[in-house]
C-alpha cells in the first residue's frame, strides 16, 4: 500500500537562548492520519506545533506540506489550521460567529461554518453564547471552527485537556471520527498517555526536544526503545543487574533478588551491565508458590485500590515492587501478607545500563 | 481515636440567582481523615472548598472547624492550608525558601523553622532540589514545594482544588501516592476536590459524590466501587458504565435475575426495592464481564471495535441490537480481532428501579 505524505518535518532545531527546544526532530505524517505527539510538559510539543503551523520559524530544518516547502511560507496560505491550547472562544460573540470569524475577517461568505456546526452536533445552538454551553460543547464549538477553516491539515494543541476525564473519553471518539469521516490529517498534541493510545493512528513520542520513538500504540506500549519511554507509557518496575548466561531463547539476568530469565528478543542488548524493566499489569501474584519462572516471595506493603485495578506494593528482600491487579476477578490482599510473584519471560524488557545515570533516563528530571 | 469531627458542615445551601450551586450539604470530616469530594464540573465540589476555606460565604448553612462556628472568620485567620490547581511559587526564592516562608512570616524562631522544613522536604523527597529555583523544576515537583509550603505553615487542615489539574498521568500517579504518605505521616486533616475518580479512589479515606450540588454517596472507595447507591454512581466511579433497561424475573435476597431483551437473562446485586415483573435499570461495568473463546454461555458478542491500553483492551461487542462495553486484562493468550466472536459472561450487575427521568439522563455526566 503506498501513502501519499500529507506532513514532513526534515531535520527541525530549534532554539530559545540557550534553551534546546527542539533539537533535529524529523517524522512524516501520510494523508488522512491521526498522529499524536506525546510527551511531559516542557518536552517541546508545542514549540514544535507551532514550527509547522508557520507561527514560529525553524533555526535548521524544513517543513514540508503536500510535498512543497512550506518552510518560508506565512501560516495563512499553508492549508493548515491550528487549535492552541485553551481554545478561548469570543465570549460576546454567538457559537455561529465564533465559527464563522475567520471567514468574516476575510470577507468570505460560505456554507462552511454550518456544515462544520452539522458536524459536531450543534446546528442547533448556533445562536447561543459560549456561556449557555457545557464544556464539551464549547470543545466542539472550538474544533467546528477550526473544521470551518478548511483546511486539510489540523494542529490541535491538548484539546482535550480542560474537559474532566470522562467527558475527555467520549470526545476523543468523537474526534478521531470526525478527522477520519472528512479525510483529514490531524496532529494531535497531548501529556495523557490513554489519551494518545486510544486516538491515534500512531504516536510520536517526544522528549527534551528530542523524539525518542514514533509507532503504533502497541509498538510504544509493547516494545519501547528507552527507558524514559517505559516509564512514561505506564510506571514501570526496574531493577539492575548483569546478563550472566544464555540458553533457550532466553537471558539470564543477576539482580539483587537473584536470577532473573527474559525472552532474548525482548533485550535491546547482549551483553554487560543491564537495567530489567516490568510494567506493573504484566507481575502476576499468587497466594501460594507456582511452577512458573522468575517466582519470588513477596511481602504486601500496602494495597492501593483504584477501582478497575488494585495496587498492591510489594517489597521484595530489598526492592519495591509495585503489581497491578484486575479487581473485578482477584483474590483479596491485605497489608502484610506473603505472596508468590511471577515475572513472565515474555514481558520484562532489558536495557543497557543508562551511562547519564538511571534517575536522570527514567524520570527525565 | 478520636471521633470528634474536625470539620463539619452543616446544611450549606449556596444560590447564585435562580442557580442552585449547593443544596443543602451537610458532612462530618474527622480529625485525621482524608476526604475527597469528587463530581462533574458544575456539581459544587470547588465552591464546597472555598465555603470551608472561608473564600466564599454561603447562603445558608455553617462551617463548624474543630467545634468552632467559623463563618465569620476570614481564612487567613482559620489555620487551613491552601493548594490550588494553578501552582503559585515566589520565582525569585528557592526550594527551602518557599517552604520556610509560611512558619517564618507566623514568627517562628529561625531554628524550628529550620527543623520542620527539613523534615518536610525529607518526607517529600525534595532533598537533592531543595536548592533548585521554579522555573528549574518539573510541574510535578513545582505542585510537591507547593504543598510542601502549605504544610510548613503549621496548618492542621489542608484544602486541595484539583492539585493534580495541570501535570501529566505520571507526575500526577507518582505525587499522590507521595501526598497521602506525608498527609498520613504528619497526621493532618485533608480535604481534595477532584474530578479525576482513580486519584480519588488513590488517596481518600472516604469519598464525597456530589452531582447538580447535591451529595450522592458517602463512602469509602471500596464502598462506593461495590456498592454504588446510583446509577449515576455506576457510571461515574469508572467512567463508563452498560446501562439497559430490564425486567425482574426472580429475586433472592439481594440478588435479582433480569432480562434484558435482545441481551438475555444474568444476575444483578438489588440496589433499590424491586420486586419481580417490575421494569428497572441495570448497570454493568465493562470489566465485570468476562470474555471467553472455549466456554459456551447465554451470550454471544462480536467484536465491533477496540482500543489497545496496553494494560488492557477496550472492546465494543456487539450482541444483537445492543452495544457491550468490555474491558479485558492484556493475557498472552488474547489477542482480539474486529469480527472475532466470544462468548461472556456477567459477573456482576447493579439493578435500580428504573429511573423516570430514563436512563440517558440518569447516567448524564452532569
Amino acid at each position: 500500500m503506498s501513502y501519499k505524505e500529507a506532513l514532513e518535518v526534515r531535520h527541525v532545531s530549534k532554539s530559545y537562548g540557550k534553551v534546546r527546544a527542539l533539537v533535529d526532530v524529523s517524522f512524516t505524517v501520510r494523508e488522512g492520519e491521526y498522529f499524536c505527539i506525546l510527551g511531559p510538559t516542557g518536552a517541546g510539543k508545542t514549540t514544535l506545533l507551532k514550527i509547522i503551523s508557520g507561527l514560529l520559524k525553524p533555526d535548521r530544518g524544513k517543513v514540508i506540506v503536500f510535498g512543497e516547502d512550506a518552510t518560508d511560507l506565512p501560516p495563512e496560505v499553508r492549508n493548515i489550521s491550528y487549535m492552541p491550547q485553551g481554545y478561548a472562544l469570543f465570549s460576546h460573540l454567538t457559537v455561529y460567529e465564533n465559527v464563522s470569524y475567520s471567514q468574516w475577517i476575510k470577507g468570505i461568505k460560505s456554507d462552511k461554518p454550518l456544515e462544520a456546526l452539522r458536524i459536531v452536533d450543534l446546528e442547533r445552538r448556533k445562536d447561543n453564547y459560549p456561556y449557555e454551553l457545557s464544556g464539551g460543547q464549547q470543545q466542539r464549538v472550538a474544533l467546528a471552527r477550526v473544521l470551518a477553516s478548511g483546511s486539510k491539515i489540523l494542529l490541535l494543541d491538548e484539546p482535550l485537556s480542560a474537559l474532566d476525564a470522562v467527558l475527555n473519553i467520549e470526545l476523543r471518539r468523537e474526534l478521531r471520527m470526525m478527522v477520519k469521516e472528512l479525510k483529514l490529517t490531524a496532529i494531535h498534541v497531548t501529556h495523557n498517555t490513554a489519551e494518545a493510545m486510544s486516538i491515534a493512528d500512531r504516536i510520536l513520542v517526544l522528549r527534551k526536544g528530542r523524539v525518542e520513538q514514533i509507532g503504533k500504540a502497541h509498538e510504544i506500549y509493547d516494545i519501547p526503545s528507552t527507558i524514559f519511554t517505559a516509564g512514561f507509557i505506564s510506571e514501570i518496575n526496574y531493577i539492575d543487574g548483569v546478563i550472566v548466561g544464555s540458553g533457550a531463547g532466553l537471558f539470564y539476568i543477576k539482580t539483587n533478588i537473584g536470577t532473573i530469565s527474559i525472552l532474548r528478543e525482548r533485550s535491546h542488548v547482549r551483553e554487560g551491565n543491564v537495567i530489567v524493566v516490568f510494567r506493573p499489569s504484566d507481575i502476576r501474584v499468587f497466594k501460594k508458590v507456582t511452577n512458573d519462572d522468575n517466582v519470588f516471595k513477596a511481602t504486601v506493603k500496602d494495597v492501593e485500590f483504584l477501582g478497575l485495578i488494585t495496587r498492591l506494593h510489594l517489597r521484595i528482600k530489598t526492592w519495591d515492587v509495585i503489581a497491578d491487579v484486575w479487581t473485578s476477578t482477584s483474590e483479596s490482599y491485605r497489608k502484610n501478607e506473603e505472596v508468590y510473584v511471577v515475572f513472565p519471560p515474555e514481558w520484562g524488557i532489558v536495557y543497557q545500563y543508562p551511562k547519564e545515570g538511571l534517575m536522570l533516563e527514567v524520570l527525565g528530571e | 481515636m478520636n471521633e470528634m469531627p474536625n470539620v463539619e458542615i452543616l446544611n450549606v445551601s449556596k444560590r447564585y440567582g435562580n442557580i442552585v450551586a449547593l443544596d443543602n450539604v451537610s458532612l462530618k470530616i474527622n480529625d485525621k481523615e482524608y476526604v475527597c469530594i469528587i463530581g462533574p464540573s458544575g456539581s459544587g465540589k470547588s465552591t464546597l472548598l472555598k465555603i470551608i476555606a472561608g473564600i466564599i460565604k454561603p447562603t445558608e448553612g455553617s462551617v463548624i472547624i474543630d467545634g468552632v462556628r467559623v463563618d465569620d472568620i476570614p481564612l487567613s485567620e482559620r489555620g487551613i492550608g491552601v493548594v490550588m490547581q494553578d501552582i503559585l511559587l515566589f520565582p525569585n526564592m528557592n526550594v527551602r525558601d518557599n517552604v520556610s516562608f509560611p512558619p517564618l512570616v507566623k514568627g517562628l524562631d529561625y531554628g524550628t523553622v529550620k527543623s520542620i522544613v527539613s523534615e518536610i522536604i525529607r518526607d517529600l523527597s525534595l532533598v537533592t532540589l531543595a536548592e533548585r529555583y521554579p522555573d528549574e523544576l518539573s510541574r510535578g515537583s513545582q505542585q510537591k514545594v507547593a504543598i510542601a509550603r502549605a504544610v510548613a505553615s503549621g496548618a492542621r487542615l489542608i484544602l486541595m482544588d484539583e492539585p493534580m489539574g495541570s501535570l501529566d498521568t505520571r507526575s500526577s500517579r507518582i505525587l499522590r501516592y507521595e501526598l497521602r504518605s506525608l498527609i498520613k505521616d504528619l497526621g493532618l486533616t485533608a480535604i481534595h476536590v477532584t474530578h479525576n475518580q482513580e486519584e480519588a479512589m488513590s488517596v481518600a479515606d472516604r469519598m464525597v459524590i456530589l452531582r447538580r450540588g447535591k451529595v450522592m454517596q458517602v463512602g469509602t472507595p471500596e464502598e462506593i466501587y461495590f456498592n454504588p447507591k446510583s446509577l449515576f454512581i455506576a457510571r461515574f466511579v469508572g467512567g463508563e458504565v452498560n446501562a439497559f433497561e430490564g425486567i425482574v424475573e426472580e429475586v433472592s435476597g439481594d440478588k435479582a435475575t433480569v432480562y434484558v431483551k435482545g441481551l438475555g437473562r444474568f444476575e444483578g446485586k438489588i440496589m433499590e426495592g424491586v420486586s419481580k415483573g417490575d421494569k428497572v435499570g441495570i448497570a454493568v461495568r465493562p470489566e465485570d464481564v468476562i470474555v471467553t473463546e472455549s466456554h459456551e454461555t447465554e451470550i454471544k458478542g462480536c467484536v465491533k471495535s477496540l482500543t489497545y491500553y496496553g494494560f488492557c483492551y477496550e472492546i465494543d461487542l456487539k450482541i444483537g441490537n445492543h452495544i457491550l462495553k468490555v474491558k479485558v486484562p492484556r493475557r498472552r493468550w488474547f489477542s482480539p480481532d474486529i469480527g472475532d466472536e466470544y462468548y461472556i459472561d456477567i459477573i456482576r450487575a447493579y439493578v435500580y428501579r428504573y429511573p423516570e427521568e430514563g436512563l440517558e439522563r440518569a447516567i448524564a455526566y452532569e
